[in-house]
């Protein structure tokens, strides 16, 4: 049978690692995604509703509940094996909604900082944490 | 009413691994277990090579030149996890960080590299964390 909880600070049994309810709301990820190779689809995610492919290097992750403001922290990882040259890959955030987040991947080469960009060859993380709606 | 739960374990009642969270705005629920950290790491690789805290890591491995690789103690379920990862550069030369190889993210650990100047580098700070599923 459901059932629902209603506490303000969870301790162990002996009483101690005390944690306000409200830390494990605030500091629990409220999204994250695994983007496979080409950046189009994603093989596991919390809190990812689907992806857009919104052209070369650029991906929507789009919400299954909505964040309630866009002052949230998203952050993105890329996963890089690429031999063939020395180019740096990046998965950067370009833009934050309260329903999705847009990431660019691509890469910039040499002593340039000029930023290419290319859709991703491997794999990309991105996690979110903040507040729900 | 103030009140205090004291517990080791919680479960969830309809399926253990999934207890929902209400969120801030007090309407809609986030998922505890999925939205959890599962490991995190703070690692020096450089002068004394310490874990200085950590979560769910086992050990790490210093593979040599900026890589290394931390073994969980509780395995994920599969590879298609989220890592994160973050350093301090030992110079002002260019840094970034990136995971080792393609097929990286394995159940049991996941390969990190920190380069300056497009080489693979030791440095003091290196910060990592894990979002995903456990086995």
């Amino acid at each position: 049978m459901a059932s629902e909880l209603r506490v303000n600070t969870l301790k162990d049994a002996s009483g101690n690692n005390s944690v306000a309810t409200s830390t494990i709301a605030e500091g629990t990820a409220k999204a994250w995604g695994h983007l496979a190779a080409g950046g189009a689809s994603l093989p596991d995610s919390f809190n990812l509703s689907s992806i857009d492919d919104d052209g070369t290097g650029e991906y929507g992750l789009n919400y299954t509940s909505a964040m309630n403001s866009t002052n949230y922290s998203a952050t993105s990882t890329i996963n890089f094996n690429h031999a063939a040259d020395n180019n740096t890959r990046h998965l950067v955030i370009e833009s934050k909604a309260t329903g999705s987040v847009e990431v660019d991947a691509g890469y910039t080469a040499g002593s340039t900082a000029h930023f290419t960009a290319h859709d991703i060859e491997t794999t990309g993380s991105v996690v979110v944490h903040g507040d729900l709606a | 009413m103030a009140s205090i739960l004291k517990v080791d374990t919680i479960t969830g009642v309809t399926t253990a691994g999934s207890i929902a969270v209400t969120g801030e705005g007090n309407s809609t629920t986030t998922n505890l277990q999925q939205g959890l950290a599962k490991s995190w790491l703070n690692y020096d690789q450089k002068d004394t090579i310490t874990i200085r805290d950590s979560f769910n890591v086992a050990s790490v491995a210093d593979d040599g030149s900026g890589a290394f690789t931390p073994a969980y103690t509780s395995n994920m379920a599969n590879g298609n996890y989220a890592p994160h990862m973050c350093s301090i550069a030992t110079t002002s030369n260019l840094g970034f960080n990136r995971l080792g190889s393609v097929a990286n993210t394995q159940t049991g650990s996941c390969q990190y590299v920190h380069y300056e100047n497009s080489n693979g580098t030791d440095t003091d700070l290196l910060a990592i964390s894990v979002d995903g599923d456990l086995a």
